[in-house]
């Protein structure tokens, strides 16, 4: 391979091809700049049966105007077939969630009632390749970017925002890691093209949504870590293949660093102590759990020591735009039910479908409006420049932009309960759901009040860790 | 019986764009009066230290940071046929100046203050905000807002 420059994307799924068909080529030898000719000793026939095997996986890849191409260049090279198929064959992921949805939603309300976790709606997603959006092509995956992540997540959510919510965990906390790069990213988003499926646990009943604070200690021990502690919220963990979690060494001078672990789901050193029963985002399975004792390798640990928060707060974008896109999926499906209640609903003293009254308009213009700038705020946070060189400034623009589109999210769904009078109190209607189900957006990370505090601070020009906290 | 009358609704194709443009001139000067209040209350409030380390200075001054991010990023993406723009920023950008008046201290800035307050109410919307309301309403709901009689 190529020193100095990323593989190209295809190249994992060209390597595969190639070495399917001349199975003495060993994978590391393949370059990007092989000749398959020269190089490789690909005779006519072998280009035929290539061809003919990439025409089954690829039938959208145009391969006569790369035949075209390279007879007349005598550039053959495994970097411009690549290339080629990295053009193809591209899953759209929000074509995906459109059409995963109709099944979801109709799950939705027994899960919801039933508290129980959607393990169905989870393979359909692993089935379908969604959750390796976020995995980089050259390891197999989709390469979703930020913007495609959202618009799928926010189809999802209004669908059945527990499972939207679950997969979001794994979704956003990949593509986190996999911008680290290096032997860490790698074997994660390998395992990911395969069908793993991760939850991430950093919440703690001590620390509250405070994750920067873990108090899960992990003690160096020959060959890795013993971690024990507690851990609260780990969305989706009844499904997770594996778990990635935050738990702190002690340095030299006595004080806490925070890590990050990922590891394959242990057998044993981790127990349920609460299975998720809550008023909303009910089929999470965001359980709480006891670390007991829990060995974990040396070669699970993520970045470097002491690297969490700096490792978090530059990633930050996918984390909250990814809620925010969640929380706003939800609006949205509101709003649409409410207006697709209204027009069909007639009373029998009004005689007219109750969209035509004016109480009705308005409150649904209030909805419209707000969803639009929600939308908008998101959208405007998905476009920004995330390659920062202040990572708290960034950190702090997202964690506004998430505390403002939950708030919105939340007003649009309350809106239209009032709308919807007090049928949407009753089980049957969807809207309830969605009430409970968005409320989670005002509560999960990051804290408001301390949004509001850090980003105060900076307006004003104040220390944001300076202590006192305050004055007075 | 229902019919469509231009006239009661101040709807016309030819007049639809040059609206639009009147509305988010509307929607941007209102704004930028809002992010003068800001600026004028994040100035009066840091020029004291005591007050800038108070939270209540601090969530204040945050909020109307939220805001003010939220009206841009609309202003920058929104559909150019609808009312939505104009109409959600001015409700926000009265949020803000109302925050903004209740963190300043200083005789002047709050003289200031109470002209931001006026020019902001005294800004007449190119559509009001009933009609608009009822506009961005009714073309939720997939009523023609044109059509009469305007209500049952
Ligand atoms: C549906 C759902 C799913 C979740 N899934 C996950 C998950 O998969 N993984 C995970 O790690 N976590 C998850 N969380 C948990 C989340 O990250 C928070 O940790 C959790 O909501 C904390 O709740 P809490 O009541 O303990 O405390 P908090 O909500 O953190 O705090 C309680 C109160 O104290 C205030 N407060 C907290 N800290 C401060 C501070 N430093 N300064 C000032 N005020 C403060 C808050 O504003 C709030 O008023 C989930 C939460 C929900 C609701």
């Amino acid at each position: 391979m190529m020193a100095g420059s990323s593989p190209p994307a295809g190249l994992s799924a060209l390597v595969t091809h190639l070495v399917a068909l001349k199975p003495d080529l060993r994978p590391e030898e393949i370059g990007t700049g092989s000749s398959l000719t020269r190089d490789l000793g690909f005779d006519s026939l072998d280009l035929v049966r290539l061809a003919a095997r990439i025409r089954d996986h690829h039938p959208e890849a145009d391969l006569r105007s790369w035949l075209t191409v390279t007879s007349r260049t005598e550039i053959d090279s495994v970097a411009s077939l690549a290339a080629l198929l990295s053009e193809t064959g591209r899953t759209d992921y929000v074509a995906l969630a459109r059409e995963l949805a109709p099944a979801f939603a109709e799950r939705a309300a027994r899960h919801d009632a039933e508290a129980s976790f959607p393990y169905e709606n989870l393979d359909d997603l692993v089935r379908s390749g969604y959750t390796a959006m976020t995995v980089p092509r050259e390891f197999g995956g989709g390469g979703a970017d930020l913007a495609e992540l959202c618009a799928a997540q926010q189809v999802l959510a209004g669908a059945c925002a527990s499972t939207a919510f679950s997969v979001n965990m794994h979704v956003h906390g990949l593509a986190m890691i996999a911008k680290l790069g290096g032997a860490d990213a790698e074997w994660v988003c390998r395992a990911v093209a395969d069908g793993a499926v991760i939850a991430g646990g950093f919440s703690e009943p001590g620390v509250g949504g405070n994750w920067w604070h873990p108090t899960t200690s992990a003690e160096p021990v020959e060959g890795g870590y013993v971690l024990n502690g507690r851990k609260g919220f780990f969305t989706g963990y009844p499904g997770a293949t594996h778990l990635f979690l935050s738990a702190a060494t002690v340095d030299d001078r006595g004080l806490p660093r925070p890590m990050a672990f990922l590891m394959p789901k242990p057998e044993k050193g981790i127990r349920v102590t609460g299975e998720w029963d809550a008023a909303g985002m009910r089929a999470t399975g965001s359980h709480s759990l006891a670390i007991e004792d829990l060995f974990v390798e040396e070669r699970w640990s993520i970045g470097e020591p002491g690297t969490l928060p700096l490792l978090f707060m530059t990633g930050v974008h996918w984390a909250w735009c990814s809620f925010a896109a969640v929380f706003a999926g939800i609006a949205r499906a509101a709003l649409d039910h409410v207006v697709a209640t209204q027009r069909r609903r007639v009373l029998s003293v009004i005689g007219r479908p109750n969209a035509h009254l004016p109480g009705v308009q308005f409150r649904v213009a209030e909805m419209a409006a707000r969803l639009a700038a929600a939308e908008a705020h998101l959208a405007a946070a998905v476009h920004a420049d995330h390659d920062t060189d202040d990572p708290l400034g960034h950190y702090i623009d997202m964690s506004l932009m998430k505390t403002s589109v939950t708030r919105l999210a939340h007003e649009v769904v309350t809106l239209g309960m009032r709308v919807q009078g007090g049928s949407s109190l009753v089980s049957a209607d969807p809207l309830q759901r969605m009430y409970r189900d968005v409320v989670a957006g005002l509560l999960v990370p990051p804290a408001t009040d301390v949004v509001l505090e850090w980003a105060g601070k900076q307006a004003l020009d104040v220390p944001i860790f300076a202590e006192p906290r305050w004055a007075g | 019986m229902s019919g469509t009358n231009g006239m009661a609704t101040g709807v016309t194709a030819a007049g639809g764009t040059a609206r639009a443009g009147a509305e988010e001139r509307h929607a941007a000067a209102l704004l930028a009066l809002a992010g003068r209040a800001y600026d004028l209350a994040v100035r009066d409030v840091s020029a004291d230290a005591d007050r800038a380390r108070l939270p209540g200075s601090q969530f204040g001054v945050a909020r109307m940071r939220a805001c003010l991010a939220t009206m841009r990023a609309l202003l920058a993406r929104h559909d150019r046929d609808d009312h939505i723009v104009a109409y959600y920023v001015a409700g926000e950008a009265e949020r803000v100046v109302s925050l903004a008046y209740e963190l300043v201290r200083d005789p002047e800035a709050t003289r200031l203050m109470g002209d931001l307050w006026h020019e902001l109410k005294a800004a007449r919307p190119p559509v009001s905000r009933d009609l608009a309301r009822e506009r961005i309403g009714k073309t939720a709901l997939g009523i023609d807002p044109a059509a009469t009689p305007r209500w049952l």
